[in-house]
This record gives C-alpha cells, sequence and structure tokens, in this order.
C-alpha cells in the first residue's frame, strides 16, 4: 500500500448552479479531509448534508467549484485512479435486463480484467454475497437486499483498494445487515481503506477508525470515536447533540 | 477499445430487447407488405412502386427508430443512475458515448438486415429483384448512423423530447436542403449569407438518397456513391465529435 494518502481534500467546496426556480444550493462547504491507507472512515449526517456529494467528487462524477481533491496522489479524473476504487451508490439501480451475473460479469470488463480473472472473481464474488442461486435471475426480479448484495459483489469485482460506500446499509434487514458488517470487517482486516456514508449509527461505532460529521456541507466534527463520544454516551447522542448545537448556532463547529 | 465493446454489447442487449423494436419491425414489413398490394394495383407502375415505397418505408422506420431509441439512452443512465456505476470506473467519458453509438448502430444494423432481407424477399416473389437497391439501401444505413450520433449529440443537452424534436427537425430539413438554396436567391443580401451558411452546415440527407436512380434506373456513377458515403461518415464523426465534447463537461 502506498504511503501518501488514499483521499487528500483540501477546501473542497461544491455549488450547484443556480437552475431556473431554484437558486444557488451549496453542496459541500471547504471539506478538508484526509484519509489514510488501511483506515475505514464513516460519513456521517442528515440527509443533505453533503455526503453523496464528498463521494461524487471524489470519483470525479463532479468537479469541485473550489478546492482540490486528490485519491491516491491524483486527480479523479485520471481512469487509473479509478481502476483502484470499488463504488456502491446509494439506492442502486442496474441494468434490470441483465441477470446478477451478466451485470458483475460487466462490471469487470469494465476494468479490462483477464477473462479467467475475471471468470474467478466473479464465482468467488456471487459465493461471498450469497447470490449465486439467484446468479441466473434478471436483476428485475431481485428484491432491494439482493440488489445491495449485487452492489456490493460489483464494487468489488477489481479487488479495489479503496472501497466507497454510499449508505450500504439502506434497505437491508437485520441479517443482511449483520452480513455486511461482516463483510466490510473482512475488507477492512484485508487492508482495504473504506470510505462509507451512513445513517446507521451503531454499524459506524462498530466498524470505523474515525468518522466525520457534515451538516449543512460542512464538517462539523472529526476523529475517532473514542475521541468524539465521553462520558459514557453513544456516538448517536453524541450525533443528536452535535445536529442540535449546530441548529441552534450554525458558526458553531 | 475492449471497453468500448464492453459498453457496445451492453447497449446493444438493451436495445434488442426494447418492445419498440419490435413494434417497429411489424410496422415496417407491414407498410413493405402495402406497397407491394399497392403496386399491385397499379397497372404498369408496379415494380417500381414496389420498389419505392419498400426502400422509403425502411429508411423512415430504421430512422424513427434510431432517432426514439438514440434520445432516450443517455436519459435512461442518468434517470436511473446507472450512470454512476459505469463512470465510476475506469471508463472516459468518450468510451462511454462510442459504446452507446455502436451499440445501438449495431442493434439498427440488425434491424435494417431484417427489413432488407424481408423486402428482397417480396422483390424476387414479385421478379422485381434489383442489385441496384443494395446501393440505396447501404446509403440509408449511413443515414441511420449519422441520425443515432445527432440524436445522441442532442441528448447530452436536451431533454429526450426536445431531442427527439431536434433530430426529427433535422431528418426533415435534411432532406429537403436544397429549397434553402431557392430560398436564398430571393432573400436580402444578409439574410442570403445566413441562409447559405445554414446550407453547408446543416446535414445534406439528399446527398443520401439516390432512390430515385436506383429505382428508375437513371444512371449513377461509384465516385459521387462514394462521395455520398464519405460525406455521411465524415458529418457522423463530427456529431460524435461534438456529443463526446459536451457529454465530457457534463456533472452527474
Amino acid at each position: 500500500m502506498d504511503d501518501v494518502a488514499i483521499v487528500e481534500a483540501t477546501n473542497l467546496t461544491k455549488i450547484y448552479p443556480a437552475v431556473i426556480g431554484q437558486s444557488a444550493k451549496l453542496g459541500l462547504d471547504g471539506l478538508t479531509l484526509t484519509v489514510r491507507p488501511g483506515e475505514t472512515f464513516g460519513l456521517l449526517g442528515p440527509n443533505g448534508a453533503g455526503k453523496t456529494t464528498s463521494q461524487k467528487l471524489f470519483l470525479g462524477l463532479m468537479k469541485p467549484t473550489r478546492g482540490t481533491i486528490k485519491v491516491f496522489g491524483r486527480g479523479p479524473e485520471d481512469p487509473s485512479v479509478r481502476a483502484r476504487i470499488g463504488f456502491l451508490p446509494e439506492n442502486p439501480y442496474f441494468y434490470n435486463y441483465l441477470t446478477g451475473e451478466e451485470f458483475v460479469r460487466f462490471c469487470g470488463g469494465l476494468f479490462g480484467l483477464p477473462r479467467r480473472t475475471l471468470d474467478d472473481r466473479v464465482k468467488t464474488l456471487l459465493e461471498t454475497v450469497g447470490m449465486t442461486q439467484a446468479r441466473k435471475v434478471q436483476l428485475r426480479k431481485y428484491s432491494k437486499g439482493m440488489l445491495q448484495r449485487i452492489g456490493i459483489a460489483q464494487a468489488l469485482i477489481n479487488d479495489p483498494d479503496l472501497v466507497l460506500l454510499d449508505e450500504p446499509m439502506a434497505g437491508l434487514d437485520p441479517v443482511g445487515r449483520r452480513e455486511l458488517r461482516e463483510l466490510i470487517l473482512g475488507l477492512k482486516k484485508a487492508g482495504k481503506t473504506i470510505f462509507f456514508n451512513s445513517h446507521i449509527l451503531s454499524d459506524v461505532e462498530d466498524i470505523c477508525d474515525r468518522v466525520g460529521i457534515l451538516l449543512a456541507g460542512k464538517l462539523v466534527a472529526l476523529g475517532t470515536v473514542k475521541e468524539l463520544v465521553q462520558g459514557g454516551t453513544s456516538l448517536e447522542d453524541y450525533f443528536v447533540q452535535t445536529v442540535e448545537r449546530h441548529v441552534a448556532q450554525p458558526s458553531a463547529t | 477499445m475492449s471497453k468500448i465493446l464492453q459498453l457496445a454489447g451492453n447497449t446493444f442487449r438493451e436495445t434488442i430487447r426494447d418492445r419498440v423494436l419490435n413494434v417497429a419491425l411489424l410496422f415496417a414489413l407491414a407498410m413493405i407488405a402495402a406497397g407491394i398490394l399497392l403496386g399491385t394495383l397499379s397497372i404498369g407502375e408496379d415494380q417500381k412502386i414496389v420498389k419505392d415505397l419498400g426502400l422509403a418505408a425502411i429508411e423512415f422506420f430504421s430512422v424513427a427508430i434510431a432517432i426514439f431509441i438514440g434520445t432516450s439512452l443517455l436519459f435512461k443512465e442518468m434517470d436511473k443512475r446507472t450512470i454512476f456505476i459505469v463512470l465510476a470506473k475506469p471508463v472516459r467519458r468518450y468510451e462511454f458515448m462510442l459504446g452507446k453509438f455502436l451499440g445501438l448502430a449495431a442493434t439498427l444494423t440488425c434491424l435494417l438486415a431484417a427489413m432488407t432481407a424481408a423486402f428482397g424477399l417480396m422483390l424476387v416473389a414479385l421478379h422485381a429483384f434489383a442489385f441496384a437497391l443494395f446501393w440505396q439501401i447501404a446509403l440509408e444505413w449511413l443515414q441511420i448512423l449519422l441520425m443515432i450520433a445527432l440524436a445522441l449529440m442532442f441528448s447530452t443537452f436536451a431533454s429526450p423530447v426536445m431531442a427527439m424534436a431536434y433530430s426529427f427537425a433535422l431528418y426533415l430539413i435534411g432532406h429537403n436542403l436544397e429549397g434553402l438554396r431557392v430560398l436564398a436567391r430571393q432573400a436580402a443580401p444578409t439574410a442570403r449569407r445566413l441562409i447559405l451558411l445554414l446550407y453547408d452546415v446543416l446535414p445534406n440527407l439528399g446527398h443520401l438518397d439516390i432512390k430515385n436512380q436506383v429505382v428508375y434506373g437513371m444512371p449513377f456513377s461509384l465516385s459521387q456513391w462514394c462521395v455520398a458515403a464519405s460525406y455521411g461518415l465524415v458529418y457522423t464523426a463530427f456529431a460524435l465529435v461534438v456529443g463526446v465534447l459536451i457529454f465530457a463537461r457534463r456533472e452527474f
């Protein structure tokens, strides 16, 4: 693993330009953040706080209005950077005319994986996410939980060094959540760097080395769970208190 | 190249399974059959009417389907957010666009081949088959490629309905561009310059139409055909480049 920071955001700001009937909107406000190799980082925040915007900027799906973003020391517009990233978007919706296996294979093909490697990876990943039996079923017939599992499989097809997960627990039942948590812990053990957005704070507390809290596009808290949660409170209590403090006094950080 | 082929393969699978395609194919075959029926009812001119209507039906339905699917491909990717999955991978924007273009081009080539085969069989049955018709069908194929490229280009910045409207408008104008020249002769000098500029810039689909020559046995040279084909290919490449340049600047 490289010594350089895996993700390095400096004063990252995104302003969505005004469109007819809507004024310009601040998506992200001066995010400065470093994610280290092998770290599991959780980004928390209410809906519209800028979590998804951050991941889109990390992937080059949008360009920052101000500030810089480096992933593996380079800009994300460089395809060689994205070749080392696995990404699961929020509420994933895939090509529903493909079967689960066809879809994962298609994703692997976009990384230019050799056929034999691709065969092995597809088989192993479908087993890992428990989708071997349903692999020949079209995605249109999958439940939300099954789509999430296939989404995880496609995100890992390239054996990525950095895994970006946007609300990975959404739509999963308790068993599915536990399995995914174990899968993430397995990735962590394997030395992968994981960056995920989540609403489910108990999972974040269990899995993450460090967490950040985004409110209205601004990073208002950053540290290990232990650093943030003091005096026997839970991460959930800390999160709620931080949100309330910010609402009462927007300049507070 | 392998990524472009992956994306093209996926687009081909998506579009070949589109029900719209089956409906279009049925309509086109019905039109060809109607042309033959009409032809058998007209005394003397039957073979020419059959050929003329058949070629026109093949072109119209192929172009309509190219525009209909071509303008919705990118929108579907954005609407269903599948584009996040693809562009988060080491795929360049131009690879994505070319994949879409080639995939739909492959689907429409299959559609054209099916219609041509049906048309050819009907002509053989009527003892009206002529190889010269293939020269026109080849130009229709190039027209289809051009319309796919234009539909994709418009869809990089416009909604599907608007992109469809722009594409159909260009198709209709492109087939009646000589009218602009006539208009230019009667216009004031400034307007004339503008009209002539439009004449030069807009796609002149009349170049890709030799129906009269092949149906009525009028002469046409191979070099004339090659110039027309090159024009179609160059304009297609131009539309693709413009589309890629716009798409590369889009945010998702």
